[in-house]
């Protein structure tokens, strides 16, 4: 299909859509960089950015994870503690993190040579809890080996059969990580928020000779130089100027197409660095697919999915640490052994353990103004 | 019971006699102390005309603060804010001399001159800001405080105190030196009286009588030098320009041309710039300024601070960097801008560092025929002149012919409904065209906004926060206009037309020199006013040049003459302490 809108939104006045342009020549600013080649260029700044996950009821044949009292008690319980031992230990119980007997107990429950360790430093030091995972055949997220196996989703959007996200699969049955989109989970809206005043800006840029229609296309998505300014609501503003990072490691360049106004890439590896905290600092992606699908507001919303480490995934929660399991819910040595369990590619050579999930994230782009090769160190 | 410290009038509205009995109250001339200056020989061709009253000006709070803050340091802190300054014929500058005190307004001015003699006298800077040591920390020190007193109080009142005020307030350290058992004590109490005292709060003009010409005065030397340092530099005089005063430097054409000539090679004519157009655009309406962040989630806090500082900072460069023609600040191409005014104008803003800084400024020039030329396209014209959620051709109209073209435009009667143009989800009438035209069926309406909407309907392309649009619930925007008879079409065509205007650069005329003077202008300065128009567009509209013009004019100077207090009024009223004043005050108010 050939048409224009609203494929990749054009921004809506002249004055954006002369500067989108990346030659940017027209505008003599100071320090401008030279024009790339490209006719048209749209570029974006990620807005959020969440996991990808389909909560429907009844997607958890074990239930959802019992809340944090009940699972707390389930805990002691295993470790050996009378009803009325347990009714005692949890009468101290804040809901917080600590410090108290309780709290020091269920942290340290991990035993390593005849010492009580902390299960999330150290979660193998407990027997697998076999936290309930999903088995719904629902799941967002692209079919990356192509194959339809007995473990693969439907896209709830595209219809896309063989959908590979094991991550959701296995944490998708703790509450902080349900929800029905365009709702995201708790966890991920919260880590998002909390971090991205420190993160630099996700830029992406789609260039081709004409985006409004079907062709080739040249997506890149990288680290910006600047953190996104946000509005009094706290969203990130449009229309904000970004300087590309330079550094190469920093930036994923791939060969796109367009087709019925839909932007999706050729398989290849992705990174990109956040700042930290609450989010890995690094997400690796291998064989990483990117769907970029124009709103009506200007903005598009996109799915990224790949081959993602599930250590890297695991250290993320682990360096939450306790409180992650105190307050948010969160089974710290239960997610290790289903990330372990479900990882679905990448064998290591010598134990056959594979160490890589299928992961799939949502997110929202807004329309920003990149600039690049500014011989900025 | 009204607490009204001090009142004065620039346009006759008070009596004669009120202005002598203000004079008598606060000592504030004292014409046989101060030499009569003659006339200096000023321009020769300059039309003969006639000064108004002088004036009682309460300083602005930024004179305030530099005035502290050229006397004592950038490092002596100030805070709190002081009573708003009113706009009386366009400007502040003229509406503080309608302004009074009242007693809140008094408390802010005594704990934040307190605040300021806590830090002079302070450990760390009494070194640097007292010239002398007492001879003993723990008792007062007559000759100490005489010489601390004596200096500041002479740049504080910018003329020299007299005998009596300086004695009163070396008294008042002694005894409150001599109480406290602290010398230091004692001189922040004398320090305090100086900082509240009306002598310092209040620029107090002082014709000396031109015997040769009875009814006329020219101001004496310390009012000059006030008026020319708070013109050029915003501030109370210097050193330099006091000492000038005292030695009769300035009466003479030589002398005061070099005066003129150092304020203005000075980097602090900046200051007196910023203030000139930071009055005259009616910045002071932002403090009030709101934006419906829903609708127009870029506007914010900081971007409304850096939409003004966005246009001084254009000011600044075309008028004094580059030397430029007052006419182009409507159709200059070049602007600065910050990440935050980049994201509003959405257009790119390339910090040359690779640290997150939003508040660098970066030098911008927009293209040939780009649509946002010139001071009207800034937020800070069309963001300021708007509702908080829709744009207003009628604000944007009103104050462009009141700011620009010093028109006054009748605010609306009482009686109107404003329907049709709130009304901007209206189906039929999609464009803030069509809807004040449906407005305009109204014949008690269509008179007044026959005069603002044409002008403001082209200046549409900027909504409300002063983002860029082209189309207004998906209809294209139609912005062509006229102004005078002239038609054009968009910011562009508009600030083309602003800068071939006549009216346009005659009322900057008119507005600088009454910011100048305080005065609103008179029929007794047309003749004047028209000839400064002239050397205005024989300079080649360069501010610097007109600056010199007024500063060099006889007009400048120029106040009625005063009757004046007798001597026995004057020399008991030179005496009174500062916390007398109030008193004396409100039994003259209640009188």
């Amino acid at each position: 299909m050939a048409t224009l809108a609203p494929r990749i939104p054009r921004p809506h006045s002249a004055i954006h859509r002369c500067v989108s342009r990346a030659s940017l020549a027209a505008i003599a600013f100071a320090g401008l960089p030279a024009a790339p080649a490209f006719a048209e260029t749209r570029s974006f700044v990620v807005s959020w950015f969440t996991q990808a996950v389909y909560s429907q009821d009844g997607d958890c044949p074990g239930g959802v994870e019992p809340n944090i009292e009940v699972r707390f008690k389930g805990i002691l319980a295993d470790m050996g503690k009378s009803p009325k031992e347990i009714d005692e230990l949890m009468s101290e119980f804040d809901g917080g993190g600590g410090p108290g007997p309780v709290h020091e107990m269920l942290r340290n429950r991990g035993s390593e040579e005849g010492k009580r360790v902390f299960v999330g430093d150290n979660p193998t030091a407990v027997p697998d809890p076999k936290i309930h995972t999903v088995a719904s055949k629902i799941g967002p997220g692209f079919n990356l080996d192509g194959k339809d196996s007995a473990d693969s989703f439907e896209d709830p959007d595209t219809h896309e059969t063989g959908v590979d996200n094991q991550y959701f699969r296995a944490l998708g049955c703790f509450s902080s990580h349900r929800a029905m989109p365009p709702v995201q989970p708790t966890m991920w809206f919260y880590a998002w928020d909390a971090t991205r005043d420190r993160t630099k800006g996700w830029v992406i840029s789609i260039d081709g000779k004409d985006l409004s229609k079907d062709g080739e296309v040249t997506v890149s998505f990288g680290r910006a130089l600047e953190t996104p300014i946000r509005t009094p609501k706290g969203t990130p503003q449009r229309d904000q100027t970004f300087r590309a990072d330079p550094t190469p490691r920093f930036q994923n360049i791939f060969k796109g197409h367009i087709k019925d106004g839909e932007v999706t890439i050729d398989p290849a590896p992705f990174h990109i660095v956040t700042g930290g905290g609450y989010l890995p600092l690094e997400m690796k992606l291998t064989q990483a697919r990117l769907r970029l699908k124009p709103k009506p507001d200007g903005a598009i919303e996109g799915m990224l999915g790949g081959y993602q480490p599930w250590l890297g995934i695991y250290y993320m929660y682990a360096g939450g640490g306790y409180g992650y399991e105190s307050m948010v819910g969160l089974n710290l040595p239960g997610i290790y052994y289903a990330l372990r369990r479900l990882a679905d590619a990448e064998p290591d050579p010598k134990t056959g353990q594979n160490m890589s999930i299928s992961t799939a994230y949502r997110f929202e782009a807004i329309p920003a103004i990149l600039v690049r090769n500014t011989g900025q160190k | 019971m009204n607490m009204m410290l001090v009142t004065a009038s620039t346009q006759g509205s008070l009596r004669r006699t009120s202005l002598t009995r203000l004079i008598r109250n606060y000592s504030v001339l004292l014409c046989g102390m101060l030499a009569i200056c003659d006339a200096p020989a000023l321009a020769a061709a300059e039309p003969a005309s006639t000064g108004g009253q002088a004036v009682i000006r309460r300083l602005t709070p930024g004179q305030y603060a530099n005035s502290v803050k050229d006397i004592f340091g950038e490092g002596i802190l100030l805070g709190g804010r002081f009573e708003p300054d009113v706009r009386v014929s366009g400007l502040l500058a003229v509406g503080t001399s309608r302004v009074s005190v009242t007693a809140t307004g008094f408390e802010q001015y005594y704990t934040t001159a307190r605040a300021v003699a806590d830090q002079v006298t302070d450990k760390a800077h009494r070194a640097t800001l007292i010239s002398c040591e007492p001879a003993d920390e723990k008792a007062a020190d007559d000759v100490c405080a005489r010489e601390f007193l004596q200096h500041t109080g002479r740049l504080l009142f910018r003329r020299p105190l007299t005998q009596g005020e300086l004695e009163t307030q070396v008294s008042v350290a002694r005894d409150a030196g001599a109480s406290l058992k602290d010398f230091y004590a004692g001189l922040r109490v004398s320090l305090t009286n100086l900082l509240v005292s009306p002598m310092f709060l209040f620029r107090q003009e002082t014709p000396a009588i031109d015997p040769a010409h009875p009814g006329q005065a020219n101001l004496d030397a310390f009012s000059m030098a006030t008026r020319l340092s708070f013109l050029m530099w915003d501030t109370a005089p210097d050193e330099a320009l006091l000492r000038a005063a005292e030695n009769g430097g300035l009466n003479t054409e030589k002398g005061l041309a070099r005066q003129v000539n150092r304020l203005l090679n000075s980097p602090r004519l900046e200051a007196g710039v910023r203030a000139l157009f930071t009055d005259m655009l009616g910045f002071d309406e932002f403090t009030t300024l709101t934006k419906d962040t829903v609708i127009f989630p870029k506007f914010t806090n900081v971007l409304s601070a850096q939409a003004q500082e966005q246009t001084l900072r254009t000011i600044i460069d075309l008028l004094l960097t580059e030397r430029g023609d007052y006419r182009d600040i409507f159709t200059t191409r070049k602007t600065f801008l910050t990440p935050s005014l980049g994201i509003l104008y959405a257009v790119p803003v390339v910090l040359d560092r690779p640290i997150n800084t939003p508040e660098r400024w970066v030098a911008v020039k927009y293209p040939e025929g780009d649509p946002r030329t010139g001071l009207l396209t800034h937020a800070s014209f069309v963001a300021l002149h708007s509702h908080p959620g829709r744009s207003s051709p009628t604000l944007r109209g009103k104050a462009l012919r009141e700011i620009f073209l010093c028109q006054k435009v009748p605010q609306p009667p009482g009686n109107v409904s404003f329907e049709d143009v709130q009304d901007t989800a209206n189906p039929v009438h999609r464009t803030v065209r069509a809807r004040v035209n449906a407005h305009l069926t109204n014949p008690v309406c269509a008179g007044c906004h026959k005069i603002t909407d044409p002008i403001g309907l082209a200046l549409e392309n900027f909504d409300s926060a002063g983002g860029f649009r082209t189309a207004e619930n998906g209809v294209d925007i139609d912005t062509s206009g006229e102004l005078t008879g002239v038609k054009f079409v968009g910011a562009a065509g508009l600030g083309q037309t602003m800068h071939d205007s006549a009216a346009a650069t005659s009322c900057f005329v008119s507005r600088a020199f009454s910011y100048a003077t305080g005065l609103a202008p008179a029929l007794t300065q047309a003749n004047y006013l028209k000839f400064a128009e002239g050397r205005f567009a024989a300079k080649g509209y360069r501010l610097p040049d007109f600056l010199k013009e007024i500063a060099m004019s006889k007009a400048f100077y120029q106040a009625d003459a005063p009757q004046t207090a007798t001597t026995s009024e004057t020399k008991a009223d030179a005496t009174l302490s500062t916390t007398e004043m109030p008193a004396r005050v409100a039994a003259q108010t209640n009188e």
